[in-house]
């Protein structure tokens, strides 16, 4: 990994179009300013993570065909108690 | 055409029945073409089972029906990513997790798959948003 030391409103350019700014540094945390094309999707990392394990365990989960059966049920008389 | 999926049968299809999602969902990003299927006997779940890989398969539930005022910020360029003009064309889904039982079934608030039923693209997008997360309980919420 390239590990560069930057200061407060210095940038990190990446190729033609990737532009990453130290807006502000705050203790611990650090705020980071990107701009990219649209054609490029950021995403936090752990939310990426996050998301790409539950669709993992979605997937896995789909095979629970007595739950999902029995949360069919409970899912459509709930709307019936909610609808009196 | 037909694929065989093991809880709904036997899935007649035609190509203009297929969701193309450019990027594939995060974790299979190799599959990216999709049925969403909505029988009478499974509503009011609708299934997105992969075309290519019918083993391959994910409920889906409309999230308005577990957190009302669910209201993630969509951005222009997902917009852009799956042609959407026509906002009315739009239909947005939550993939739910069932680990053991019904009651601990949980809906994936934090990654919408988001539906552009006119032009038949669509895409998970990964909200930059706190308020929502990838494991919310869907009964008693």
């Amino acid at each position: 990994m390239l590990v560069l030391t930057r200061r407060l409103g210095e940038t990190i350019v990446i190729g033609d179009d990737i532009v990453i700014k130290i807006v502000d540094i705050h203790g611990k945390q650090i705020r980071v300013g990107i701009e990219a094309p649209t054609e490029v999707s950021v995403y936090r990392g752990e939310i990426y993570d996050r998301i790409m394990l539950e669709n993992k365990a979605a997937a896995q989960a789909g095979n629970n065909h007595e739950a999902l059966t029995e949360l069919k049920t409970l899912l459509v008389s709930d709307e019936k108690v909610n609808s009196r | 055409m037909e694929i065989h999926h093991r809880h709904l049968g036997a899935i007649a299809y035609s190509e203009d029945d297929v969701i193309t999602f450019p990027l594939g969902l995060l974790g299979f990003l190799k599959f990216k073409r999709y049925l969403l299927l909505q029988k009478e006997s499974t509503a009011p779940f609708v299934w997105m089972v992969s075309v290519d890989n019918p083993d391959l398969s994910f409920p889906l539930l409309d999230p308005k029906r577990f957190c009302t005022d669910y209201n993630p910020n969509i951005t222009r360029r997902d917009l852009s990513e799956i042609s959407a003009e026509n906002p009315q064309s739009l239909q947005m889904y939550s993939i739910i997790t069932v680990q053991q039982d019904a009651h601990s079934a949980t809906a994936n608030l934090s990654g919408p798959i988001l539906v552009n039923r006119e032009q038949r693209i669509g895409k998970q997008l990964v909200l930059l948003d706190d308020r929502y997360s990838t494991k919310h309980r869907i009964l008693n919420s």
